[in-house]
């Protein structure tokens, strides 16, 4: 952590009396690459807006490369050059798909045979070479959001954003369009993306972070676990704490991230005799209400060791998202024993390789 | 009825011989109708795009204001220039009443608040996704504007449009300002007035035409380009 490209510091943003972003700390290191994972709605297009300058936030410090946004109309234009945001929903300027990509150059008085020839060569890294001549607004969905990345390209900006970059791509060009990401802090773009799939963000990115309801966290969600997919038995299986190993039902092997929904994680007095691959038993360690769910947080894997010590002060935390009602059925106390019990296919693997 | 086939034919046959007073008229009609619809959209769109696109206190009682103003009798106009611009008036030095430029001058108050609003509307119907475009990519603020203007054209004409047509079509202005001088400060408008008040209603019948045949050609005109802007 020494040469942040961006810095907030308790951002906060309000769209009349609604708090739709409350950020307390949040950075992003130059040349890299990361990502906001949250659903649609978090807020993750509004923090986008405040690092491109676009909107002002209603509290707190935007830092781009140590320098304060906001400070003046000439600083925030200077600011504002470096940095390129992209649209989930890309604008396509009523003209050619090529002049729409010579914009910014033109914005930044490159001459026309050169911005034109640079547009050209942006284009052609996106696969839209041959779209050059077309009306831009008649282009489908996943050939803007080219376009508009093309548009990114061609001004060479040292910090990206970009809303859900991956949305729309057709499977033919994903792959091609996750290089191009890939390859942009090679070239000095340091970039930052908004997904609400976990799978980009693992695959794309250092470092995630997750937004819920306007705040961010430098974890991910919940039930979120990295480790090595080995085998046991024949079975793979990911170990997460000391004799706590998760049963996977995936062809992949090797280092991966395992999510599991904590909507489909069951909890029982007894350990489960069901199904249900994975039963662990812990103790309950935290009780949350969520409007008429009851978030209970599981300690697993801390069985006592053989000298009656725990192997760790606290276990791995299982995260159980169950309705008010059968949390008063079962009458849940706060550190009684219980079994997190789920089903091997309701968790979701990431990354991992072949065998 | 009789009678009345009898002006329309007249007024016909002095359309077919393109008539020197019907000729002069038209071309001072849509030389001034012109000249301050050129005015008032150089003024009017920029201050139009300026305050539907800024967020500032009291925008919306400018709005209102805007939208009274749209309310202006043109005689009322007409009477407030004609004692500003006669001789003793505030502005008689440049001894501009019962002359073309008046006329341009009227015209062009009463075009202004028209054409701003509209463009003001067409500013603010633009995509808001425009402007954060063009910002993102670099633009600075006349680039915006600029851009602004290109993607919503189609309404950008409008209001201009609009504007060629509320001054194109006046009386008010022209008679109490340019003064229905023969072959100087008489319009189409004007001499339908006069021409119908005298009696000679072939030759007013013949202007009406005159009047209604360019409002269409502007119409249709206007369409074109318009279809053009917007595919």
């Amino acid at each position: 952590m020494t040469n942040p490209a961006v810095e907030v510091r308790g951002l906060t943003k309000d769209y009349g009396p609604r708090r739709v972003l409350d950020v307390d700390r949040f950075t992003v290191e130059a040349g890299s690459i990361s990502a906001v994972v949250g659903p649609n709605g978090s807020g993750k297009t509004t923090l986008l807006g405040i690092l491109a300058t676009l909107e002002p936030p209603t509290s707190g410090e935007v830092l781009l490369w140590g320098e304060p946004v906001g400070r003046s109309r000439i600083a925030d234009r200077r600011l504002r050059r470096r940095v390129l945001m992209v649209h989930e929903r890309p604008w396509m300027f009523h003209t050619t798909v090529l002049e729409n990509v010579a914009y910014g150059l033109a914005a930044r008085g490159v001459g026309r045979r050169e911005a034109q020839r640079r547009a050209a060569e942006a284009l052609e890294r996106v696969g839209l070479a041959h779209a050059a001549g077309w009306f831009a607004p008649a282009l489908s969905a996943g050939e803007a959001r080219r376009t508009a990345l093309a548009r990114a390209l061609a001004v060479e900006p040292d910090l990206a954003l970009l809303d859900e970059p991956l949305a729309d791509i057709d499977a033919q060009h994903r792959a091609g369009v996750e290089r191009i990401l890939r390859e942009l802090p090679a070239r000095g773009t340091t970039v930052l993306l908004t997904t609400h799939r976990l799978e980009t963000a693992y695959r794309l990115a250092d470092r995630c972070a997750s937004l819920i309801g306007g705040s961010l966290r430098d974890t991910l969600p919940d039930n979120h676990f990295s480790g090595t997919i080995a085998e046991s038995d024949g079975e793979p299986v990911m170990a997460i704490a000391p004799g706590c190993r998760l049963h996977l039902a995936t062809p992949l092997r090797g280092p991966a991230h395992v999510v599991i929904d904590p909507r489909t994680v069951i909890l029982s007095r007894e350990p489960a005799h069901s199904s249900a691959r994975n039963s662990f038993a812990g103790r309950i360690a935290a009780l949350a209400a969520e409007g008429d769910r009851v978030r209970v947080t599981v300690d697993v894997g801390m069985p006592a060791s053989p000298r009656g010590v725990p192997a760790s002060p606290r276990g791995v935390p299982i995260v159980a998202l169950i309705t008010d009602w059968s949390f008063r059925e079962m009458n849940l106390q706060l550190g009684e024993p219980v079994s997190a019990v789920f089903k091997t296919v309701a968790l979701e693997v990431y990354g991992g390789k072949p065998p | 009825m009789r009678w009345t086939l009898e002006q329309l034919a007249e007024a016909l046959r002095l359309l077919g011989s393109l008539d020197r007073q019907v000729l002069s008229a038209l071309a001072l009609s849509l030389g001034v109708a012109t000249l301050s619809t050129v005015l008032a959209t150089a003024a009017g769109v920029p201050i139009g795009i300026a305050v539907g696109l800024g967020r500032f206190r009291g925008k919306r009682i400018l709005t209102t204001v805007l939208h009274a103003l749209l309310a202006l009798p043109t005689v009322l106009i007409g009477l407030v220039l004609y004692t500003a611009l006669s001789s003793r008036g505030l502005l008689g030095s440049w001894r501009l009443l019962y002359t073309p430029a008046a006329i341009v001058v009227g015209q062009f108050v009463l075009a202004l608040p028209l054409v701003t609003a509209l463009a003001l509307a067409a500013a603010e119907g633009v995509d808001p996704r425009v402007r954060l475009t063009a910002l993102t990519l670099g633009a600075g603020r006349w680039r915006v504007a600029r851009t602004i203007l290109a993607e919503g054209r189609g309404a950008f004409l409008a209001a201009v449009v609009a504007g060629f047509g509320r001054v194109f079509g006046e009386v008010g202005i022209s008679m109490m300002l340019g003064g229905n001088i023969r072959g100087y400060t008489r319009t189409v408008t004007t001499a339908i007035a006069l021409e119908t008040a005298k009696g000679d209603v072939p030759l007013g019948i013949a202007l009406g035409l005159v009047l209604m045949a360019v409002a269409l050609a502007v119409n249709l005109l206007f369409l074109h380009l318009r279809r053009r802007a917007t595919p």
